[in-house]
């Protein structure tokens, strides 16, 4: 198995294939090792669960779901839209309770990308308010002057109250700044990532040790 | 939609898409490759050369395998069916994509099991079809086609026809034939659809030419040889295929190829393929004669087949009746016979039945009396756990309280010894005129009691008695003998309480028990 750098994502080789060869050979490995998997996501949801404040960072007017005794506005209204071309959205508003079950995680490898790479495990953040919250100000940390929104300068203002954290360019992964996930991640330092691999490395071991005559006959 | 994830780990598979698109192009390469090759555009000398070495070898492959099948035709008297044959193996190679290097084989096996050349165009195409759906080669599939007409179905089973063993063996072979045609009809028309069926005919296609082009170079180089021998020409073909192509440029060719008729492989149109056919009413009669007495032959062929199938399974059965009749000898069985005539149970007449109809081999006996054995079995688990339930009787004497006879006696004596006591001395305290006022009578005056033993025991003496006063009122000599017998307490006490009774009836033992 190759173990690159802390740097994400890392390639490894041969993963999938154990993996489908402990569902089908040794389940209770399969099991213990997404335990094992599990246990280490979990701490990375926990963490970027906990960089979501309860409430719109400040200056963000009217950016919370809570339009209770408000004003009606064109962005408080329920039939407040994404766009007015195309598919129509209404604009998401922030609900750290959603947000929050929005950041899961997935034990199992995906489909391959465009690249033909898939993905063994990953952590996401799914709510659209979620996605605005942790990556606004990545484009342009000082606003848009060009923009012809509203708030041109929304992206200095989320800047303003919270960070970006991790590093730009992490290799093929593009950029990986972000204020929840992202920042979970870069605080672990690669931990979670050793826990996995080392969980990987030890199921292969037991697995591979379980599959020997010799193993077979110690047993007898 | 929003995207913020990261990818913890990844591995790199490729594209499911990428690898069929590689594949595809790379079998597509392989394709044109060979059919550039087999037409001779864009040839090397040194591809020319080899290409020209493998179209002869194959043409001396496909000539051989031809010939092989022409002499089995004519050996079974099938000569005139040659054309037709091999007709028809050409366009099934060319329908279906299936190299007539298999057809002719699994043809060759058909024709020789059933000697009818027609039957056997069914049966191949049959085989097609249930090799297209099976996945198995045509020939083995043609192999155990014609092992099942000739009786032996056991090939067919890993078809998955859906028929057991046993089936197969009972059904006729035209009843398999129609099992195989539900199953596989129209398999290999679809498989030969497909985008591997159609390089499969493309793959014919170029096998052909190069037969063709093998046939031809040999035919050339045997007359630019002069003397005709062809195995130094092979020899010779490296020197042969430079000059042919240097001589071969691309518009040579398409004019070369302008006239081809490819139904039949690259055949000029101007020359169609022998069919062996008499142009005279003599030939076509001869033929129709040929053909009738093949037919006849196939006929008489699956007769005797038939009749041997027959007679084999008329020897199975009489080597069964030859097994009964030895059973009558057998020791065991009369042991069996001479058991059920004894007195036996009804479940032990069962078992033996059973132990009867093994021995005999009977299955439909063997499973009557293995019913009938289990509900007997069953019956007597029933009854031994009725039999359990039941409790056993409450012992009715054993409140009563029985005193041994020794003690009873015992009891009579303390009592007459009491009385005889009491009642002397009560008449000794009497004053004289009382004593004279009750007659004289002077009751137990001068008796003796003697002591018991025994079970027996007597009644006080009357010695010294008198009926007036000289202690001699009551007969001499009376004794009372209980008899208690021996053992039965119920008889003991009866007996007891007779004599208790037939005293106090006389008078003697009143008051001393209730009766």
């Amino acid at each position: 198995m190759k173990q690159g750098s802390l740097a994400m994502p890392v390639e490894v080789k041969g993963v999938i294939a154990l993996r489908k060869a402990l569902n089908a050979y040794a389940p209770d490995l399969a099991k213990e090792l997404t335990a094992e998997i599990t246990k280490s996501l979990k701490v990375i949801q926990k963490d970027a669960r906990g960089f979501i404040p309860s409430m719109a960072p400040n200056n963000l007017y009217n950016w919370n779901d809570k339009a209770q005794g408000r004003q009606i506005t064109a962005k408080t209204s329920m039939f407040r839209t994404f766009n007015t071309e195309g598919r129509l959205r209404m604009f998401p508003l922030y609900n750290a309770a959603v947000i929050k079950r929005g950041i899961v995680y997935r034990t199992g490898y995906g489909k391959p990308n465009s690249k033909g790479f898939r993905s063994l495990f990953r952590v996401r953040n799914l709510t659209a308010a979620g996605a605005i919250y942790e990556t606004a100000g990545r484009k342009n940390p000082n606003g848009d002057p060009r923009s012809k929104s509203n708030n041109p300068r929304a992206g200095a203002r989320f800047v303003q109250q919270g960070a970006l954290y991790n590093r730009k360019n992490a290799g093929s992964s593009g950029d990986m700044r972000g204020r929840a996930i992202f920042r979970a991640w870069d605080q672990d330092e690669g931990k979670q990532l050793a826990n996995i691999m080392q969980a990987i490395e030890n199921t292969r071991v037991k697995f591979n040790k379980r599959a020997t005559v010799s193993s077979v006959r110690e047993s007898a | 939609m929003s995207n913020v994830v990261i990818d913890i780990a990844a591995e790199f598979t490729g594209k499911k898409a990428f690898k069929q698109a590689d594949t595809a192009a790379a079998k597509l390469t392989k394709s044109i490759a060979n059919v550039a090759k087999g037409f001779g555009i864009a040839f090397s000398a040194r591809a020319l050369a080899q290409y020209s070495k493998q179209a002869v070898n194959a043409f001396i492959a496909d000539d051989k395998a031809a010939k092989v099948l022409s002499r089995t035709l004519n050996n079974l008297g099938l000569a005139f069916a040659d054309p037709a044959v091999k007709t028809f193996i050409a366009d099934l190679e060319k329908q279906y994509g299936v190299l007539d290097d298999l057809l002719r084989p699994a043809y060759q096996k058909l024709i020789t099991t059933t000697g009818d050349y027609r039957k056997s165009q069914e049966l191949l195409r049959t085989a097609l079809d249930l090799s297209a759906q099976s996945g198995f080669d045509v020939v083995s599939v043609t192999d155990d086609i014609a092992r099942a007409y000739a009786g032996n179905t056991k090939g067919l089973q890993k078809y998955g026809l859906g028929l057991s063993k046993t089936q197969l063996s009972a059904m006729s072979f035209e009843e398999v034939l129609l099992r195989i045609a539900k199953i596989s009809s129209g398999q290999a028309a679809l498989a030969a659809d497909t985008y591997s069926g159609k390089l499969d005919k493309l793959n014919v296609a170029v096998a052909n030419a190069s037969e063709t082009i093998g046939g031809a170079l040999i035919d050339a180089f045997g007359t630019f040889a002069g003397n005709g021998d062809i195995d130094k020409a092979i020899g010779k073909i490296d020197f042969f295929s430079k000059l042919l192509a240097t001589i071969i440029s691309p518009k040579l060719m398409e004019q070369a190829l302008s006239g081809v008729d490819f139904k039949f492989g690259i055949i000029p149109t101007l020359k169609t393929p022998n069919t062996n056919r008499s142009a005279s009413p003599a030939g076509t009669y001869a033929r129709n004669q040929a053909e009738m007495k093949a037919a006849a032959a196939a006929k008489k062929q699956q007769a005797d087949m038939l009749a041997t199938n027959k007679k084999t399974l008329k020897s199975q059965q009489d080597a069964l009746k030859l097994a009964k009749a030895k059973a009558i000898f057998d020791i065991q069985k009369i042991q069996i016979e001479a058991a059920l005539k004894g007195k036996i149970s009804e479940e032990d007449r069962i078992r033996l039945k059973l132990m009867q109809a093994i021995e005999s081999e009977n299955i439909s006996q063997i499973e009557k009396y293995t019913k009938l054995l289990d509900d007997a079995q069953k019956n007597t688990d029933k009854l031994v756990s009725t039999l359990a339930g039941i409790q056993p009787l409450d012992d009715v004497f054993k409140n009563w309280n029985f005193m041994s006879v020794k003690a009873q006696l015992a009891s009579l004596q303390t009592y007459f010894n009491n009385f005889a006591g009491s009642a002397a001395s009560a008449f000794a305290s009497l004053g004289a005129a009382q004593q004279a006022s009750l007659g004289g009578y002077k009751p137990f005056v001068g008796a003796a009691i003697p002591s018991s033993g025994g079970a027996s025991t007597s009644m006080p003496s009357t010695a010294g008695l008198g009926t007036s006063g000289t202690g001699s009122q009551l007969p001499t000599g009376v004794t009372i003998n209980v008899n208690t017998g021996i053992g039965d307490p119920n008889a003991i006490a009866e007996a007891i309480e007779n004599v208790l009774v037939e005293a106090n009836y006389r008078g003697t033992l009143r008051g001393l028990i209730a009766v």
